[in-house]
């Protein structure tokens, strides 16, 4: 078979920086969950207290409006996480899809293909601005405007798996017995694709956290009622002189976040493909 | 290699055609009256309708679609609403900063990478090469803007050694444009930086364990001979690749970077644009890009033919 198989049946000894991006993970779920839970009203404006630096009383101190950075930086994580996980399912979801069909049709093939080329053609940050600026700022938008121009890379990635595969000769005894083709995309095409479709999703997950907060903090993102952490460094950007940790801490918590998917993206990538693990010697 | 070049330039056309019906589509199917935005909140029913006309948006959408081609074919990209200027114009005039940006980001990113990721490579599996990588994971993991505004708090508030924001055009002066670039071009090359090494470090890995490599190693040459001259030369195509890849990233990238640092660039023109609503801009300025990006992909397969004479006798 292939050298792709399902992850968790050979676990290798997973290297310490993935044990580290799990945790993080773990935490910002957590974060994630809990924040509407321990952290008060987000949206209180206090303006006698407005631009206060850190102290014991305001960890991350606080923005022009009086507003806690603490509690609204750990908010903001909800949305990321949102986010990052749904852009993750839908690209999959449309990128498995398109990818294994265009390989077993012609011209649905041919078509696609020159779809995702034009679509590819086009600068994702701006296609993912110009269509929440179009159709409006909401959540759903969001994710919308950011799943589009992802769709491609992962089509491209399933296509190429997927072109390997249908060589194989298990595929041609599944063809002779007279197997459905409905039944030989979903029992022996897919089975084989899912690995590295894994490991896509996980970095596509990390880009489209990123996108995310580049789209707020460009004014063409998340509502700005919903603590984004691009919003609250939207807001921060005139004050950065007087003000930095506006800006800093979820700046900080966004980079940190990143990091752990693209480091899980990774280890998971080493899991999945042993002889890529072997060939790079960790 | 001419007929290389021109089968590439064919291949093109079908997919900026592409993109131009794609981005008018999303345009004009939207919902909202682009008139009444550009009349703005106090325009009487009368004056919507005169711009209406005059944008031309009462037009069935066929005829428009029909009209904007024939324009495009002559480089006619129609008129700014919000600023009544020809958008081609508006382009040549944000041309220069949002180049300028974009080389000396793609300079500084090769000048880290390739270094970078050859030394990995050559020291594969020893502190350097763990560090080196770490920094790599961490680099395109940092967004742009949270560099930037590091670097502006260290280089610019702290230190007073850049300005915190603006451009000096290079026609006054090129050493004052140059240090108003220093940190967006470094802030933007660093995410680039971290692609490129990854990539440069995984093919050196893999050519340094070829059989070349080795006989090069049997009669005698010094280590640094091996992976400067004969290695990393074979580095080149992959590298250029990425860069390719990496190019659409960087036009991301070149937006935020000209809001963060108030550079007058393209970016900037198609996010202003964007949130105005300037639909004749927003149009000239993807597509713009759309086309650039495509130039900078022929440039990276004709520079294959640079690095592989296979490629070139093909």
């Amino acid at each position: 078979m292939t050298a792709l198989a399902l992850p968790g049946r050979h676990l290798p000894r997973l290297p310490g920086a993935v044990i580290a991006a799990g945790v993080v993970l773990a935490v910002y779920a957590l974060i994630g969950v809990l924040a509407p839970a321990f952290v008060g009203d987000i949206r209180a404006l206090n303006l006698p207290e407005r631009l206060l630096s850190p102290d014991a009383a305001h960890w991350f101190g606080t923005d022009q409006l009086g507003r806690d950075v603490f509690g609204r930086t750990l908010y903001g994580t909800r949305n990321s996480l949102i986010v990052g996980f749904a852009v993750a399912i839908a690209t999959t979801l449309i990128g498995v899809t398109l990818g294994i069909v265009t390989c077993f049709s012609a011209w649905t093939d041919r078509i696609a293909m020159r779809l995702m080329d034009g679509l590819m053609a086009i600068p994702g940050v701006l296609l993912a601005i110009a269509m929440v600026a179009i159709f409006g700022s909401s959540l759903q938008n969001v994710v919308i405007a950011i799943t589009v121009p992802e769709i491609p890379r992962m089509v491209r990635l399933v296509r190429s798996v997927t072109l390997t595969v249908r060589e194989q000769p298990f595929i041609a005894a599944a063809i002779s017995i007279g197997t459905p083709l409905p039944r030989i995309l979903w029992r022996h095409v897919l089975p084989n694709v899912i690995g590295a479709v894994m490991v896509q999703a996980t970095y596509t997950c990390a880009s489209a956290i990123i996108s995310e907060a580049v789209l707020s903090f460009l004014g063409a993102g998340t509502p700005p009622e919903i603590p984004s952490w691009g919003n609250m460094m939207a807001d921060g950007r005139q004050l950065f002189q007087v003000a930095p940790w506006i800006i800093a801490f979820p700046g900080i918590f966004l980079a940190v976040l990143v990091l752990a998917v693209n480091l899980a993206g990774d280890g998971l990538r080493q899991a999945i493909d042993p002889k890529l693990s072997r060939r790079v010697g960790k | 290699m001419l007929w290389f070049l021109v089968r590439r330039i064919v291949a093109a056309v079908p997919i900026l055609i592409f993109v131009a019906v794609f981005i008018f589509m999303l345009l004009h199917l939207a919902p909202g009256d682009p008139a009444a935005v550009a009349a703005g909140p106090n325009a009487s029913p009368q004056q919507v309708e005169l711009l209406r006309q005059r944008m031309q948006l009462d037009m069935p959408l066929p005829d428009q679609f029909m009209r904007w081609v024939a324009n495009l074919a002559r480089f006619d990209l129609g008129v700014s609403i919000f600023s009544n200027q020809p958008v081609s114009r508006l382009i040549g005039q944000r041309l220069e900063p949002t180049l300028l940006l974009a080389v000396t980001a793609m300079l500084v990113a090769v000048a880290i990478a390739v270094p970078a990721g050859t030394l990995a490579a050559w020291k594969a599996d020893s502190l350097l090469d763990r560090v080196v990588m770490m920094f790599a994971v961490a680099g395109f993991s940092t967004p742009v803007f949270v560099t930037a505004y590091g670097l502006i708090y260290v280089f610019s508030i702290e230190l007073g050694w850049f300005p915190v924001q603006g451009y000096t055009p290079l026609a006054q002066g090129i050493l004052d444009c140059l240090q108003g670039l220093v940190l967006p071009s470094l802030a933007l090359g660093f995410v680039f930086a971290a692609l490129i090494a990854r990539v440069v470090r995984a093919t050196m890995l893999e050519i340094l364990a070829e059989d070349y490599i080795r006989t090069a190693r049997a009669k005698g040459l010094a280590t640094p001979t091996i992976v400067i001259v004969h290695a990393l030369k074979n580095a080149g195509v992959p590298t250029m690749t990425v860069i390719g890849i990496g190019f659409a990233i960087l036009v991301g990238g070149v937006v935020v970077t000209e809001t963060i640092f108030n550079i007058p660039g393209l970016g900037r023109l198609t996010t202003d644009a964007i949130l105005r609503r300037d639909y004749p801009v927003v149009q000239g300025v993807i597509l713009a890009f759309s086309a650039m990006l495509i130039v900078v992909n022929i440039l990276v397969d004709l520079s294959y033919a640079l690095f592989d004479p296979r490629v070139r006798n093909a």
